[in-house]
Parts: structure tokens; sequence; C-alpha cells
């Protein structure tokens, strides 16, 4: 055999042997043994020599072809080898991915402040600031400027828990409307979140603390069309874009008009359900346009300026919301009930 | 307020409106109602049957065997009521009927006697105790007049009725009756009110004859009518008025009683009839009760009276409580004869203040306290008279007392039309107006374009400036007819400063793992007792409450620390293995003792936790980022000062500079024994207020170096009592500049450790920020750093 075939005799060994390289340490010792410095290749070349001068850039080019050839069998079978010693790996590395993922823990807030956060978060969207004041108020705050007759019963010892003579736990979060009133020139709007107090003996539905919301807004032209339109919003915010109002006349001393607003069930979508008593409605809160007389009590021109006042009870609206049957879970703070929120 | 549709349709006429619209139509104009009471229930299977015969049992002591003609058959019922007779027509429930509290009537046998009915009793019926007149009380109730054996119960008599009862406002005494409800279904629908008739042929004089009324103090009582009825017959009223009682709420007792009930319901002024026989002189004064003065009401109970209560008297004697309740030496009984009608108005606060400190509460005290105008006392003698006659009760003598030396004067209120769009945002002409304002029997005085005037019905004593007639605007108007709008404005909503620092820290402390808990702002005094904190005026300085719900609720806090514990404890005992909680609130701190002024509301953050992984250095070290993430750098942890809530040797004051922050520590056993905690317990409580003027929530950006660190490890053996904090402040204070951040990472105590010894070990890291540090380049601080501590603590390098 002369030179040139002896060449694509190892040419066509190579390119049967490769097919059984399997791994990279095989395609190693195939390189060796083909194209390393003692291989077969090299031995061969060596006898370019013996060739005439004629043969030899023929042979050399023929050579580099066979060396071409086998580097690029190589190449080709070094990136079909990784390919399947990633699958390998990726194979032999599978989880059982139904095993337990690692317990992170987290903390909670309470449920009522969730809610609470959630109904800021709506007001604050709507303009108002977040008007704070204190638990222990005066009287005059929490009665005398609202508008409350002297002789109401809701003032009695019975109703109401007294510090001193003129000093109460407010029953109410009013007294701030009151302070913020006094306090700042309109336009004012603000809401009012914040503990109160009556005299009720603890139960299912009842607390001697419970959380309120009040809201206050006082500008010129203000009115109850105002009103209507700010908690049809709310209402929606919060309860979902479906969720309907209907305004009922009410009596409260420190707002005329008064109402009373009952959203339809965001439980049965105003169907009737047992959180609606089957009514199909969920009475909420109570509202009004702020009385003259509290205006005038708190140094505003009633003549000039007119607002409306609402409140809503954040502990009942979170038993609402999130189908809890009594109160007392609020304060109890069993680890187990906040975790869920 | 219950009140009988039939009653109501006949003072207007509603009775082609669906009592749903009728019930929707009012809640709509201002009348909540609590439901619908439906007494008619659509059952034929009670009907009217005649007792044809009535014979013993054979086998049962207290029964009876009736035969009853029910109309189409003739059955034999078993009973055991004793007040019927042969020939009395009597409710009967057929085979199949159904009662009021669910039973069913079956065809049965009675001690081997055939049943095939029941006659049954008002409370079967659906009535409650309370209405029933006594005579019925325990058995059958007896129909008065004839029948058709047959005749559907509901029918026969005036029960058949739907009641709708309403939640009346405060504000509006004027709806507390039938002719209230009358003139508020008026305007609502439209309708007229049917007015009520004039008796004829009953002026005169002759009342003076039998009666004299003086009122001594007219403050209390604005009004005192009345009139006489001589020779008077005391039977049971007619069943049609029963019947009415009984749907409103109200038990029938007698003839002369009943009405005075009647028009309290219909017109709303109480009414109190006395025996005139028992006045003595025939002479009424109304009067203060002396000191002392005694007197038994009807409900036999012997009262004592103040000043402050007024009293209807005889020259000698009390005879009632002015508009609570008659005295019982004056009670109508079967055996009056002679009779003289109170109907009179008293001061409401007067009146609640006596009726409170009295401890009685009625139906009359219930109306008079909310204010009623003297004026309907005319009309409700026109009414009872009317009644009077037309049930012949005896002869009613000609003439009226009326002691009215200050008549209400009729107020004249002016509304605008810019007013009204000014407050409600519609803009209803004058004339339409005028309409809603004449439908609630406001008389129009005056009025043009823009504005009206009218006189106000007496009644209406709610109703005093303008801003009230725009209330009546927008309710008859109808609150769901005024359009939603959203105000204008410049505002703009945001939290204050201070609100987001307490968001930030809740937030933190969440994602951290700590539960939020809410206890009560007031707490025991001998809950506070248990942490230990006498000596602290800043604790045990308390707000009392005058009437607290109990010792457990009696004082405001001045700490969270005693409910925290307390909600730890509970849910330790629960059985949770692990946990921390926080509480972020109010603490009221008196400015003065006894308490004068508004306390001081300081803001207090208190944490705390129990469980595996949850001690002094787990706190410590949220201590330590919730400070730094409010930007309060350098705060020291001190050994605290002796408080005995916490364990001497677990314990520091956090301090920032010269400012306490607070406390932390674990909590002392015995503390932890008093709240009966089975687990140690680790808590902080730090002043929010003090932490807020702290912190800082600026950042200004602080290059990073961009040339790689070089660390360094340091072991030591030093005695016990040298601290942690004594071995870093020596190695900051002699690492040179490139030290930027020294670290514990190991304790060793052991074998290889003498006594009284311990081994630590630290890690220091060095960066310079304008060039590459070398090993060798830290080996001079190092040296240094070991010699400080070799020469300051005796520190062996290991």
């Amino acid at each position: 055999m002369d030179m040139e075939d002896k060449l694509k005799a190892i040419v066509t060994e190579a390119e049967t042997a490769i097919e059984s390289v399997e791994s990279s340490r095989e395609l190693d010792d195939f390189r060796v043994h083909f194209l390393g410095k003692k291989g077969i290749l090299k031995e061969l070349m060596k006898g370019m020599g013996r060739l005439s001068v004629e043969e030899r850039p023929l042979i050399g080019k023929l050579g580099n072809e066979a060396t071409q050839r086998i580097e690029s069998l190589i190449s080709q079978r070094r990136d079909w080898i990784r390919g399947r010693e990633l699958e390998d790996r990726l194979s032999s590395e599978a989880l059982d991915i139904t095993m337990p993922g690692e317990i992170f823990e987290k903390g909670h807030l309470h449920p009522l402040n969730l809610v609470l956060d959630e109904i800021k978060g709506i007001f604050i969207g709507m303009g108002y600031k977040i008007a704070e004041g204190p638990e222990v108020d005066t009287v005059y705050n929490n009665f005398d400027a609202l508008n409350s007759p002297k002789d109401h019963p809701s003032r009695s010892l019975s109703d109401t828990f007294y510090i001193t003579e003129d000093l109460l736990l407010r029953t109410q979060t009013s007294p701030v409307q009151v302070r913020t009133m006094m306090a700042n020139d309109p336009p004012i709007k603000v809401i009012s979140p914040g503990r109160c107090f009556r005299y009720d003996e603890l139960d299912a539905t009842h607390s001697p603390m419970f959380h309120q919301i009040e809201g206050l807004v006082v500008d010129e032209h203000i009115t109850m069309a105002d009103l209507k339109g700010t908690l049809d919003l709310f209402a929606k915010r919060l309860f979902g874009e479906a969720t309907q109002t209907k305004f009922r006349p009410h009596y409260f001393p420190f707002t005329e008009p008064s109402a009373e607003v009952d959203v339809s069930c965001f439980k049965c979508g105003g169907e009737g359900c047992r959180f609606c008593s089957y009514s199909g409605w969920i009475e909420i809160l109570g509202c009004g346009m702020v009385h003259p007389h509290v205006l005038e009590e708190c140094g505003i021109d009633s003549e000039k300026y007119s607002g409306f006042a609402f409140g809503m009870g954040l502990d009942r609206i979170t038993m609402l919301k999130h189908e809890i049957d009594d109160i007392r879970l609020f304060f109890e703070n069993d680890i187990r009930f906040i975790k869920q929120f | 307020m219950k009140v009988p549709v039939k009653w109501l349709n006949e003072h207007v006429k509603i009775d082609d409106i669906p009592i749903k619209t009728l019930e929707e139509g009012l809640i709509m104009s201002g009348s909540n109602t609590e439901g619908i009471r439906d007494f008619s229930r659509d059952n034929t299977e009670i009907v009217v049957g005649r007792v044809l015969a009535q014979e013993k049992h054979p086998d049962a002591d207290k029964l009876f065997v009736l035969k009853v003609d029910i109309g189409d058959e003739r059955v034999q019922i078993v009973t055991g009521a004793k007040n019927v007779k042969v020939g009395d027509f009597v409710p009967v429930a057929r085979v199949g009927a159904r009662l009021a509290k669910g039973l069913v009537i079956k065809k049965s046998k009675l001690r081997g006697e055939v049943s095939e009915g029941m006659l049954v009793s008002l409370d079967e019926l659906g009535f409650t105790r309370s209405v029933i007149p006594k005579v019925f009380d325990d058995g059958i109730y007896i129909l008065q007049g004839s029948y058709e054996p047959g005749t559907p119960f509901f029918e026969a008599v005036a029960i058949g009725d739907q009641v709708i009862e309403f939640e009346i406002t405060p504000n509006r005494a004027d709806c507390l009756c039938i002719e209230g409800m009358a003139r508020e279904t008026q305007a609502t629908f439209g309708r007229q009110r049917r007015a009520v008739k004039v008796p004829q042929g009953f002026s005169g004089d002759e009342v003076g004859k039998f009666i004299d009324v003086s009122v001594l103090d007219r403050d209390l009582c604005p009004r005192y009518a009345g009139f006489v009825i001589r020779n008077a017959n005391i039977e049971p009223s007619p069943q049609w008025m029963q019947v009415r009682l009984m749907l409103a709420g109200v038990r029938p007792i007698n003839n002369i009683v009943d009405v005075t009930n009647y028009v309290m319901l219909e017109i709303g002024n109480p009414i109190h009839p006395f025996d005139l026989d028992q006045v003595d002189e025939g002479r009424i004064i109304v009067r203060r009760a002396e000191a002392d003065e005694v007197i038994t009401t009807l409900d036999s109970v012997k009262r004592s009276l103040t000043t402050e209560d007024l009293v209807i008297a005889s020259p000698r004697r009390a005879i009632g409580l002015a508009g609570i309740m008659g005295g019982e030496n004056t009670e109508i009984t079967s055996e009056t004869r002679n009779i003289f009608v109170e109907v009179a108005s008293f001061n409401k606060t007067a009146l609640r203040l006596s009726s409170k400190s009295l401890g009685l509460r009625t139906e009359a005290s219930a109306r008079f306290e909310k204010g009623i105008d003297p004026s309907r006392v005319a009309k409700a003698i026109q009414r009872l008279l009317e009644l009077y006659q037309e049930m012949n009760v005896g002869e009613l003598v000609k003439g009226v007392v009326d002691v009215y030396p200050e008549p209400q004067i009729q107020r004249r209120v002016t509304l605008t039309r810019r007013e009204v769009k000014r407050i409600l945002g519609i803009d209803p002409t004058v004339p339409e107006m005028i309409k809603m304002l004449e439908g609630l029997e406001f008389q129009l005085v005056e009025g043009d374009d823009l504005s009206l005037t009218v006189a106000v019905p007496p009644c209406r004593l709610d109703v005093v400036k303008e801003i009230d007639l725009v209330e009546e605007i927008a309710r008859i108007y109808g609150y769901d007819r005024i359009p939603s709008t959203i105000p204008g404005g410049t505002l703009y909503g945001e939290f204050s400063p201070k609100q987001r620092i307490e968001n930030r820290v809740k937030r933190l402390l969440v994602a951290k793992g700590l539960v939020e808990i809410a206890t009560y702002s007031f707490v025991s005094p001998s809950t506070v007792k248990k942490i230990k904190r006498e000596k602290d005026p800043a604790i045990s300085r308390m707000v009392k409450l005058i009437n607290p719900l109990g010792e457990e609720y009696s004082v405001m806090r001045t700490t969270l620390v005693p409910n925290l514990l307390e909600v730890l404890v509970r849910n330790h005992n629960y059985g949770a293995p692990k946990m921390m909680a926080f509480e972020m609130g109010n603490t009221f701190m008196p400015k003065s003792l006894p308490v004068k002024d508004l306390p001081d509301e300081k803001i207090s953050l208190v944490m705390g936790g129990f469980g595996e992984g949850v001690g002094f250095f787990t706190l410590k070290g949220l201590v330590t980022l919730l400070l730094e993430d409010l930007g309060i750098h350098g705060v020291r942890f001190v050994k605290a000062p002796k408080i005995d809530t916490y364990h001497p040797g677990r314990s520091a004051t956090i301090l920032w500079g010269e400012t306490s922050l607070g406390y932390m520590g674990e909590f002392h056993p015995e503390v932890l024994e008093n709240f009966e905690a089975n687990t140690r317990i680790t808590g902080v409580e730090l002043d929010f207020e003090a932490l807020m003027a702290a912190s800082n929530l600026t950042r200004i950006y602080n290059p990073v170096s961009r040339f790689p660190a070089i660390e360094r490890d340091i072991a030591l053996l030093v005695a016990e009592t040298v601290t942690n904090e004594e071995i870093i402040d020596i190695i900051e204070k002699n690492g040179g500049n490139d030290l930027v951040q020294v670290k514990l990472f190991d304790i060793y105590r052991g074998d290889q450790i003498q006594a009284g010894f311990k081994s630590v070990a630290y890690n220091m890291v060095f960066r310079a920020k304008e060039d590459t540090l070398t090993y060798e380049a830290v080996q001079k601080p190092y040296d240094k750093i070991l010699e400080a501590l070799e020469k300051e603590l005796g520190a062996l390098r290991r």
C-alpha cells in the first residue's frame, strides 16, 4: 500500500473507531492513538522523507486533510459525549420533589390591622390623611361638642367608662374629628381609626374594647351626594366592584341628615345567605352631613363650609370578611388564630 | 313600635299596597323596621266552634269530653280546659291544622276517648304570654258574641292581621303612635290621612262639680287635663279592641284601662285613669314629692321618693307617680264606679331622671321621656270620649278640666333652595318641596322661587332649624335618588412620619417571624403587680376607671409587659412549642394623682418569646436589627440596674448615648412563676417615642471598596470575667483604619481549658479603600491588637 492508501485506511479506521468511544477518557485515548506525538498518523508521516519531491506536497496535503478529518471526528464526538454525560448527570441528580420543602417562618399582622391597613390604603388613595387622638378623652370632645344631649343615656355610667366626671374612655373615634376641626381650618379630609370603649360585658358579639374607623371631610361645597359617592367607591374597593350600597335615613346627634349604609352581601352577592340573614344586605356604616352645631362648636363657619362624616366598626367588618364568629378571638391572641391571616 | 296594618289602614288607606312595598317604602323614608309578624297565616284549619255538650272524662279527673259544632260536622274533642262552658264559641284546630309553634293536630285517643281536634289558647295562636288577658292565661280563648260555626277563626276575629315592628329613632317620639306612622305613610306614599272624628255634644262645665286640679310645679307639668266618668260598668273591653291591643303588644285588662292604652297607642299620649272615689275631696294636686314620701305603685311595690320626683296627689296622699305609674290606692277595680281620666304632659328630662332613680320604666315613662308635645292632649281626650261613648262605659260628665297656662307656640322655619342644594347636592323647586313638606303636615306660611316658610306640626319637636327641614326634604325626596359624586380639592393622602415608622417596624418584625397581638388598654392592677415593678412610679401610678367592668379591667395600662406575658403563657399552655410576639400600643401615664387632666398617652413596643432558639441573644439580635433599620447606630446593651422583672444576670438596659430606649432580658423566675409559666420567656420593652426621636431614615451612599479584603482570625484564652465588649473595644481601638469588621465566632470551655477561663475566637476583616492589602500589611495592626489584649486583659494567644 502506498502512503495515500495508508492515510485513507487510517481515516477509515478512525471513522469506525470513533463510534465506540463512549467517554472523555476514551476520547483522549483515541486522540493519542491517532493524532498523538507517537500516534499512527505521525508515525506514518515520518515516512514522508522517503517520498519523491513531487509526491511530498500531495501527501502532505492529504496528511493534513486526514488530521483535520480526525480532529473534526473528535470534536463532534466530544459534543456528543458532553451531551450524554450531562444527561447522565441530570438523571442521576433527579430529586424526589414530593419530599417536603424547607420550613420558613414568617410572622403575621393581627387580622384587625390587616383589614385596617387595607382600609387606610383605600382612603389614602382617595386623598385622606390619618388622624389620631387619645383613647382617654374629655366628656366635651366625646359628647358635648358632638351635639349629644346632656341627659342622653349613652353618657351614663352603665354605657360609658369614666376616669373622672370630665374624662372618659372615648366611646367612638369622633372626638378625633372634633380635635382635627379645632386644630385645622378646612379643607379637612381625614380618617381616624382607633380603639373605643363601651360598657359591654364580653361575649361572642360584644367587647368592652372595640375598634372604629371614622372619616371626616369639611370644605366648601361638600354635599350628601359627595358622601354617597365616596362611600360607594369605598365599598366597591373594599368588597369588590360588584358591591351595591343602600343609604337608609337614620338619626345621629352629630350629623343631619344621617344615614345607615347597607352594602350588598359580599358573601352571596345579594342573593341571601347566613351572613346577611338572608336579606342580601349587610349594614356596615353610619354616616351623615356634619351637623351645623358641631361645625360651629369646633370653630368652623357652618354657612361657608359643609362636611360629611362616617363611621364603621373594624371588628365587625373583619369578622364578616374572614367569617370569624366570635369577637373574643381578636383579644385572646391565640397564635393558631392569628397565623391564619 | 308594633303597628297592626289594619289599624294603620283606618288612618290612611294602604290596603292596596303590598306589605313588602309598604315596609320598604317606610324604611327608605326613615322608619326602619325589625320585621313583619304575620298573624293571619292563611290557615283555614282553625275555625270557630260552638260547644254543644261538656262531660267529665270517664277515666281522667282533669279532662273533659266536649261535643263541638265546627260547621260541616260535629266532633268530639277531649280537653283539659276548665274555662269552657256549653254554648261558648271557641277557636278549634281541626285535624290537620298547624299551630304557631309547629304542632300539627292529629286524630287521637286520650285515655280511651277519641279526640278529633283541639281547642286552642292564645299562646298557641302565637301571642306572647305577657299580652294575653289574665282570664285566658291558662285556658282557651273564648270569643265574644256569636258566630256561624265553621267560620275561619282569623276571619271571624280581627286577629287576622300583619304587624310591622318599627325601630323608631330617639329623635322621632312623634312616630311612637299609629297616627304618627300614618303621617309618615301619607308623606311616603302621597296618600291623604283620615281625620279623627270629633264627638258631639260634649261641651259643658259640669266636670267642675266632681274634680278640681291644681298644678304646683308647672315647669314639670306644662299641661294637665282630664274628664270624669260616673257610674261606670267595669267589664272586659270589646273583642276587637282586645285583639288590637294584643297585636300591638299590650295586655287587655278592662274597658276603662284598655281605652286609655288604645288611645295611647293611637295618639301617642300616655293616659291614666284614677278611681275618683279614692281621690279625697275630688282634688288633684300635681306637686313634687316630699323627701322620703312613700307610695305603693300599681305593681304593689312600695317606693320611697325624693323631691326630684313628681307626684299626682290628693290632699292627704300621693296617688300616682306622674307619667310613670299610678298608685295602688286609686287603681280601677271591678268595684270602681266613678273615674277621673288623666291626660297630661310632663317634662321629659325630669321624668327620665325620676324613672331612672326609681328603677321604674313603663310604657308611659318611655314615651314621656322622649318628648311629647302638649298639643296632642286635646286630641287624645277627643278620641277617649269617642271610644267611651261608643262602648257605653258609663255616664260621661260634660266638660274637661285643662290646666294649660302656656300653650305651645307653633314654630316657623324657613328653608332656602340654596341650602338644600348646598347640603344635599340636589335642586328641587320650591313647589316640589312644599308638596313634600305638606305630606308631613307642615303648613306653608309663605314661599317664593327661592325659599319657603312653614309652620311646624306641634308634634315635631325635633324640627327647629333649617337643617332639620333639609333632612325632611332628603328623606322624602329619597336618599336613593340623590346622585353619587366624589369631592374634588387639592388635598393629598399620606401617612405621617410617625405612622410610617410604625408601619416600618411592624413590617420588619413580621418579616422576622413575630406575631402581632392586640390586648386591652385596661388591665388588672393585680396582673401588673406580677411583673414586680411597684417601685417604679412610671409603672405603679395608674389611671383608674370609676366604673370598670371588674377588677380585671379597672386601670389603664402603664406597660404592655403583663399582657404580653399573659398571651405568651396562654399560648404555651395551649401547646405552642415556640412563639415570638409583639404589640405596639398606648400606655397611660397620669399627670397627677388623683387624675385631673388627660393622661399622657405614650406608645410602647413590647416583644417577647419562648421556645427552642428563643433566648436573650435572639431578642438582642432582633433589637439590634430593628434599631439599625431605623438608623439608630451605636446602641449599647448595658447591665441593667436592678429591675425585678428580669433575671439579674440575663438582662440589659438599651442605651443610645445617654438615652435609655428600654429594657430587655429573660423574665425573672419569680415573675414567670407569678404568671404560672412553665417555660423561660424573654422579652423587650421599648419606649417607642424615644425610638422615633432617635430614628434617622436618611440614607447616604457609602462607596463600596473594590479591593479585596484580608481576613485574620485570633484565638485567645481569657478569664471568664472578661466580656466580649471589652475585647472588641480593644481590637477596634488597635486595629487601624483598615479594620472594617470584628466578629466573635467561637467560645469554648472544656477539658483543655483551665477552670475560670474560656477560649474565644474572633474573625477580623481588613480592607483598604484605595489599595489591595497584603497579608504582611495587616500583620502590624494584628500584632498591636494582640499586644494590647495581652497587656490590658491578660489574654493569651492560643
